[in-house]
């Protein structure tokens, strides 16, 4: 479709507003990025779009996008230290504690010693026992030797545990393919809960609106977790 | 766009196919990836698979190509973002990138950012506050219909005129000439 054309998509525009704000469900941003592909006139609204929402924000710090790359493993160490220090005293930080950590009921099988399976189960007892440095590590291994959304899931809750957030957030994000994966509403959750530890309530609350139509625990928790923090950020 | 792939024939005509789908691949990587470098790497590496899978007939008859490049692309983000967390893990460089700003933020340079600041200040407040709740908060127009006692044709109504307000005064002259419907970063 060119410009000149109307495009129904462009002509609602609440497609492309939603998808510039990053609260359109999978689904929706698949059906609609596959739109995009060849709609110009959908391009260029979604870059109008950007310059809107990017006047419209509050200012952050240049450093905060432009270095991220280099304060994240400063702010990871630096957000272990203040969830130890902080938490009680910090409300963002103590919503953004997970405790429990999801569980899990995988079943026992009887896998080749050095396969994905065996790593994942012995990175699951280490998750159960608490020992989540090395069931980090094994799942770490398990993922690389097959990704799937359960283990990038897993994997992410074990490094947030330990304190590094910023691969904790890494793993989560890859837990969120394929959309509507049985993970990826509950891996927005703890992304959400990840930028809670970094005292980011803006960005949880984004996630937190992108779960959608997640399962109903899943959604109930959100919801009380976006009034908590909108709660606990009022000025 | 639908392309069906004849046996006998040579692969179906691509020819401008990268460019007809660049810049939509381009703003969807940077939505998922946020980083303007692995976007563009992002995208060249769909369009190559693309190319070549329906050079080697990859792509069933009837699919659309739109789909089907889409779905090269998820993949390819996908992989990136397991190199992150794989590098994060050796501990070497990795973006933790942010929902909020925007990840498309970065199609806006910083002194663009004050000039469009600049004129939205200039913007009835009722303007400013519909655009936020729509571009920033992403809400519904339903929603936001329901919560202001109108219909949600004339939210609708109100967003595109306050759009067009915003470019009338982003196009004069103390504002220069680029608009925002006239972007100037490219891909």
């Amino acid at each position: 479709m060119n410009g000149t054309r109307q495009c129904p998509v462009a002509g609602d525009g609440e497609l492309i507003h939603r998808y510039v704000a990053g609260t359109l469900e999978p689904v929706e941003t698949e059906a609609f990025e596959i739109h995009l592909l060849e709609c110009q006139r959908c391009q260029r609204a979604v870059r109008e779009g950007a310059w809107v929402a990017a006047g419209l924000r509050r200012h952050r710090p240049r450093w905060w996008g432009a270095t991220l790359r280099w304060t994240v493993p400063i702010a990871a160490a630096a957000a272990a230290l203040w969830l130890l220090l902080v938490t009680d005293s910090n409300p963002l930080a103590r919503l953004g504690r997970i405790d429990p950590v999801p569980e899990f009921d995988g079943l026992p099988v009887r896998p080749a010693l050095d396969s994905a399976t065996a790593l994942v189960d012995q990175g699951m007892e280490a998750y159960r026992a608490g020992a989540f440095d090395r069931a980090a590590e094994f799942l770490a291994a398990a993922a690389a030797r097959e990704p799937s959304p359960g283990i990038q899931f897993f994997l992410g809750i074990a490094r947030l545990k330990t304190g590094n957030v910023g691969a904790g957030a890494g793993a989560l994000i890859t837990a969120l393919e394929p959309p509507g994966n049985p993970y990826a509403a509950e891996a927005r959750l703890y992304l959400a809960k990840a930028w809670l530890a970094l005292g980011d309530a803006d960005s949880a609350l984004t996630h937190l609106a992108a779960i959608g139509s997640g399962p109903g625990a899943v959604q109930s928790h959100a919801a009380a977790l976006a009034d908590s923090i909108r709660r606990v950020s009022k000025p | 766009m639908t392309v069906a792939l004849d046996p006998g024939a040579r692969a179906p005509a691509v020819e401008g196919f990268p460019d007809s789908f660049t810049d939509g691949l381009y703003l969807a990587a940077l939505r998922t990836l946020g980083d303007a470098e692995d976007a563009r790497d992002a995208v060249q590496e769909t369009l190559a698979r693309a190319l070549d899978g329906i050079r080697t007939r990859e792509l069933p008859s009837g699919v659309r190509l739109g789909a089907f490049v889409h779905g090269i692309a998820r993949h390819v983000i996908v992989d990136i973002l397991r190199r992150r967390v794989r590098d994060r893990g050796r501990g070497t460089r990795t973006p933790m990138v942010s929902p909020h700003p925007s990840p498309l933020d970065q199609l806006v340079a910083s002194e663009e950012r004050e000039r469009v600041r600049a004129a939205m200040a200039k913007l009835p407040a009722r303007d400013r506050d519909l655009l936020r709740r729509c571009f920033v908060d992403g809400e519904r127009l339903v929603a936001i219909a329901a919560e202001l006692g109108e219909t949600p044709e004339s939210i609708r109504k109100r967003k595109s005129r306050a759009l067009e307000r915003l470019r009338e005064i982003l196009k004069a002259p103390a504002h220069g000439h680029v608009s925002p419907s006239d972007p100037t970063v490219e891909p």
